[in-house]
């Protein structure tokens, strides 16, 4: 081995210099099929929906233990200054342009929502407790040490995907037992 | 709830595991509960499993490809490839080491339509300098000129190098990968050694 080939092994990790582009999950998002809505097959409609609505909701209380761990120890770490929530679009606009992007997919999703009857009033409480760790998250960026910056907003970003994620399985749920209740009378071959 | 609280942990821990130590080159890891999740179609396991390699796997990509854009466009069809392809894992190698393999293969792939001819060097240039012979004399190498001067060398030795050097495959190995001899790995990656050093020092001078 040369000195040249000797000073490539021994500084190769200091040559991947770049990082991709933040837009580029953004894309790779979607062009991947969506998250499969997991619902156990039932013959009784209703059932199949409660099963399915209090899955969502266990997932939605896993979210909010798991950042509210995050958050825990962010809050603890930090000093108590004055805090002033950042949104990701004052870091760069890059950041900006995910944030666009995934705030438009949960507005499309909750304005669907909106339309049927079945959010209660338990899934709405859980939809306000996530906007709620979306602002804490947003102090801790203004307050967080530049070092740690990335790791906060990597917590933004999960944060509006599990946001969005919860909001299509409930899409999901709602649907699939609309479209069950439709196809009763139609007869299966299995 | 008591016997639910578990998985949560565990959860928890994983996540700041991948955040203390956010070692994209560590190829070896198996990361078997977000692979798991991955299939399943897990959006969030895929963006942990993204995240994970996509830094590594970008630079691959440039090393290969040199162009940005191109670099992006193959590394979001490798991902692409990988979350569709998850299921034929069968954990014969680490995870890294075959996202690399797809990523490469896709870089090669995209280089041939651009008639990459790893052959054609070959004829051009008769006599090869024996390996280890020219030391690069008095040149500090820095991360830097290392990376301009790669991205100076023509396809066909660039991706042997980075193959081989980079990538630590070896000749065996980027013979199956490329469909050409192990005599012509081994020449083409002495030749491309030989250009990239007088690259730097004259780049030096």
């Amino acid at each position: 081995m040369d000195n040249l080939e000797q000073f490539i092994r021994d500084n190769r990790e200091d040559f991947d210099t770049k990082t991709p582009s933040l837009k580029l999950w953004a894309d790779l998002d979607k062009q991947l099929p969506p998250s499969p809505p997991q619902i156990q097959p039932s013959v009784q409609g209703p059932v199949a929906k409660r099963i399915s609505l209090r899955r969502v909701l266990s997932i939605a209380a896993a979210v909010t233990l798991l950042i509210g761990f995050g958050v825990g120890i962010g809050f603890s770490l930090a000093p108590s200054a004055n805090q002033q929530a950042v949104s990701l679009s004052d870091i760069s606009a890059e950041y900006a342009e995910v944030e666009q992007y995934y705030a438009t997919q949960v507005s499309n999703k909750l304005a669907t929502l909106s339309t049927y009857e079945a959010t209660t009033p338990e899934i709405k409480a859980d939809l306000a407790e996530l906007d709620q760790w979306m602002t804490d998250l947003q102090k801790e960026l203004s307050i967080v040490p530049k070092s740690k910056e990335e790791a906060v907003i990597n917590d933004i970003i999960d944060l509006y995907k599990t946001k969005v994620a919860i909001l299509e399985k409930l899409l999901d749920s709602i649907q699939s037992s609309n479209q069950k209740n439709s196809n009763q009378n139609e007869t299966v071959d299995i | 709830m008591g016997d639910s609280s578990k998985p949560k942990v565990k959860l928890v821990h994983s996540k700041l595991q991948a955040r203390k130590t956010p070692d994209p080159l560590n190829y070896a890891a198996t990361h078997q509960e977000i692979i798991d999740n991955c299939r399943q179609g897990n959006r969030q396991a895929q963006f942990e499993l993204y995240r994970l390699y996509s830094k590594a796997m970008y630079n691959i990509c440039l090393r290969m490809l040199k162009d940005e854009m191109d670099a992006e466009d193959i590394l979001q069809n490798s991902f692409v490839d990988v979350f569709s392809k998850l299921h034929t894992f069968q954990h014969q190698s680490a995870i890294g080491a075959w996202i690399k393999r797809i990523v490469i293969n896709n870089c090669i792939n995209f280089l041939k339509k651009r008639r990459l001819d790893i052959q054609e060097l070959t004829d051009n240039h008769s006599n090869v300098t024996e390996e280890g012979t020219n030391e690069v004399p008095d040149v500090k190498l820095t991360v830097e000129q290392i990376n301009q001067a790669v991205h100076l060398l023509p396809d066909g030795y660039r991706v042997v190098f980075t193959l081989y050097l980079f990538e630590g495959y070896d000749h065996r190995e980027i013979s199956e990968i490329l469909n050409v001899s192990e005599a012509t790995s081994k020449s083409q990656y002495s030749r491309a050694k030989k250009k990239l050093k007088e690259i730097l020092v004259s780049g030096e001078s």
